[in-house]
């Protein structure tokens, strides 16, 4: 238990400070269409110009090698700095294939791919989600075949994010059915170019095309494509999900902070009908010191994960509380910038119900808020199992 | 390692130490019975002051032991997990501002409050309120701008009994020169011992509650096993680590808004917590056996110690966020 930086460290935080404030975009970030694509690529290319992409990859694969905390270093100042917090079109390949390659692909796909994600030259999707199998990820059934050296794949996936922008995707497919319903799933990398694709966005709750159907007929993938061996799919896909699960969202959290901030100041300033400053109303003052109190909160609770996870190598579940918390106070937070603004704050097109929508997002992807709650339970009360 | 929020070897052996010490089937026997007199247990307060819990803070050439504000929030966490009552927090506050063998030894402070019109300074007077007048030999006045140290007291008027059994209160008259430390150190650590209190309350609730939910049957499989149960539970823990986690990143900072921000966390961990035990428990939770309404009871008497939820909103609100690193 200790919070001081030592000299080296605090050498480590102006220093990136100082290029972030140099370097993080100043302009909003589009919400949608080849602007937005643009803009995530050129700030994931600015950062691996400086050589600031793949912070937490090794150095041999192109990353910066950082640890721990000067993870939580560069991350804390990035959003201090004010650079994009967003689910950008890099995301993917950066917090999820990458690392997923790194930890279980051969040299081959390694020296492929790793290059281009850090770079910003390929963007990549995540083919998880089916019609079928949500929160139930192990009841996929999109098939893939072997025939000669390829994999031949039919069916669906759904959800997909930014499938229409991405030329690869992870893709999870059933290639035989074990003893276990997590036996027999492969993870491939697909081309999102091979032909029998179909890609058709999904017009989404905020008014944009973030996510998409992709159906697969006939689509043939060279068996050199699969991560780890066919059928030990599942092991390579939860190395990729431990993460979604851990530490990946120091940014926006470190973010939070700073919009609740905005928010006080402008309960401090906006007056109601009578002319007095909404802060006065206990109400609202009660709802903002809750949200200041708990981001504060989420921003610890982070750092005990990050803590633990420096001294063992496997992620524990206590990451799901962190989610937990973290996330319903996304969607409160974002209720309370439309609430302070009245009338104003319905203003369809405006940030702030544009967040308001996008964040219901946070308590469904990535494991749903009622399915971490399961975990906890489970995993980290160790209470007996249901079903 | 730095940035760091995870209890070292020695840290954990003050929290063992703790454990050995503190009986939670005693502390809470101890505020079932509701008895007369000082709230403390004489012999577990001895050999507290014999294992230096009250100079932790100090360094050792002060006579403490040369550790911080941390390790303080985790032996004040077993307290509260324990059900432990005593002018804890008066001592220590006043022995880490104003070391002295016989702070250091245990000679138990009472904590005052403004209640009304009073000054906090090099002369304290004015009318001040208190849950440790049958413990307090000396007293400490508390403001969030400093801290008095005060021997005696003018009087001391016991008010009616609190929900809390852990609080014996009164109205206490104080009108003397007194010792003081200017600043807003001594409130912000007292701030902290007390989040680090409801803190362990709160984790006391989700251990009694997994405790009883993975044994109890109904419908021929332990309760703990029904999801509506289990989300129950899960949201419990989610608050009792927010509290825990929150109230060690604050004492480590020693920041006045990190405090109240713990504050307001741990005190809605633990009087929520603390209702969710006692649905848990089902009948047996609206008994007076079991502890659940005791953590219940004194979760709202030290959510209510330093000062009204208006006061910890507006702490928080003071200012722009705080940062921790
Ligand atoms: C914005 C966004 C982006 C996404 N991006 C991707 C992507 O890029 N790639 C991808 O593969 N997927 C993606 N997803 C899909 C996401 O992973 C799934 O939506 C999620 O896993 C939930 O599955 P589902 O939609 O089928 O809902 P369901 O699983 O049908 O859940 C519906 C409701 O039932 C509840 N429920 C389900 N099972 C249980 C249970 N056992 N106990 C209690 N309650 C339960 C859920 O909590 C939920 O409230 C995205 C989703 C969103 C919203």
């Amino acid at each position: 238990m200790d919070l001081t930086l030592n000299a080296s460290e605090r050498a480590f935080r102006d220093e990136v400070a100082t290029w972030l404030a140099e370097n993080a975009p100043r302009e909003r970030r589009p919400p949608a269409g080849p602007a937005m694509v643009e803009f995530d690529v050129a700030w994931q290319r600015r950062q691996f110009d400086a050589g600031w992409a793949g912070i937490s990859w090794p150095a041999e694969y192109g990353g910066r090698g950082l640890s721990l905390v000067q993870q939580v270093i560069w991350y804390s100042e990035y959003a201090r700095a004010g650079a994009p917090t967003e689910t950008g079109v890099c995301f993917v390949g950066n917090a999820h294939a990458g690392p997923t390659l790194i930890a279980c692909a051969d040299e081959e796909l390694k020296r492929r791919h790793l290059p281009r994600i850090l770079s910003g030259e390929e963007i990549w999707c995540q083919g998880f989600s089916e019609p079928g199998a949500g929160s139930d990820l192990a009841g996929l059934s999109t098939r893939a075949v072997i025939d000669g050296d390829h994999l031949v794949v039919n069916g669906q996936k759904i959800w997909t994010s930014y499938a229409h922008h991405a030329q690869q995707q992870e893709l999870l497919v059933r290639t035989s059915t074990g003893a276990r319903r997590q036996d027999g799933i492969t993870w491939v990398v697909c081309p999102m170019d091979t032909p029998g694709i179909e890609v058709r966005p999904i017009r989404t709750i905020t008014g944009h095309d973030d996510f998409c159907e992709v159906f697969y007929d006939d689509v043939r993938i060279p068996l050199t494509n699969v991560v780890g061996a066919v059928d030990d799919g599942w092991r390579v896909a939860m190395s990729t999900l431990s993460f979604e699960r851990g530490t990946g969202f120091l940014p926006e959290q470190v973010e939070l902070v700073a919009r609740v901030d905005e928010l006080v100041d402008l309960a401090r300033t906006r007056t109601d009908r009578t002319g007095r400053a909404l802060i006065e109303d206990s109400g609202l003052a009660e709802r903002l010191a809750t949200a200041r109190a708990e981001a504060h909160a989420v921003l610890a609770m982070t750092l005990a994960v990050i803590s633990r996870n420096a001294r063992s190598s496997l992620p524990g579940p206590e990451a799901s509380m962190v989610r937990l918390l973290f996330s319903q106070l996304q969607q409160r937070v974002a209720a309370l910038a439309v609430d302070l603004r009245g009338l104003e704050g319905l203003a369809e097109g405006s940030p702030w119900v544009h967040d308001y929508l996008y964040l219901f997002a946070t308590t469904i992807a990535a494991g749903t808020k009622d399915v971490q709650r399961g975990i906890v339970a489970e995993r980290v009360l160790g209470l007996p199992r249901g079903r | 390692m730095p940035l760091d929020l995870v209890p070292d070897d020695v840290q954990r052996a003050i929290v063992d130490a703790a454990v050995d010490l503190l009986d939670p089937a005693a502390g809470a026997a101890a505020l079932r019975s509701r008895g007369d007199g000082p709230v403390r247990d004489a012999g577990v307060w001895e050999k507290a002051a014999d294992q230096g819990w009250f100079g932790l803070a100090l360094p050792e050439d002060a006579g403490g032991l040369g550790l911080g504000a941390g390790e303080l929030a985790l032996l004040h966490r077993e307290l509260g997990r324990t059900l432990t009552a005593g002018p804890y927090l008066g001592t220590t506050v006043a022995a880490t501002l104003f070391p002295s063998p016989e702070l250091i030894g245990g000679r138990p402070v009472g904590v005052l409050i403004a209640d009304g019109p009073s000054e906090v300074g090099p002369r304290v007077t004015g009318t001040f309120r208190t849950d440790d007048r049958e413990d307090a030999a000396a007293w400490l006045a508390l403001s969030p701008t400093g801290a008095a140290f005060v021997e005696t007291a003018v009087t001391v008027e016991p008010t009616p009994d609190s929900m809390d059994p852990g609080a014996r209160p009164a109205r206490v008259v104080v009108d003397t020169a007194a010792r003081y430390a200017e600043g807003p150190e001594a409130w912000t650590l007292a701030t902290v011992l007390v989040a680090a209190h409801l803190a362990g309350l709160a984790q006391g609730s989700v251990a009694a509650s997994v405790a009883h939910t993975a044994v109890r049957e109904q419908f021929g499989r332990p309760i703990g096993s029904f999801q509506m149960v289990q989300q129950r539970c899960a949201d419990m823990a989610t608050r009792a680590d927010a509290a825990t986690q929150l109230t060690l990143l604050a004492a480590l900072a020693r920041e006045p808004q990190l405090a109240a921000s713990a504050l307001l966390v741990a005190s809605d961990a633990a009087v929520t917590n603390a209702r969710d035990d006692i649905q848990n428990h089902g009948g047996m939770g609206f008994t007076w056996e079991v502890d659940a309404h005791l953590r219940l009871r004194r979760a709202h008497g030290l959510r209510a110690l330093l000062g009204d939820a208006a006061d910890v909103r507006a702490a928080v609100l003071d200012g722009p966020a705080a940062r921790a690193w």
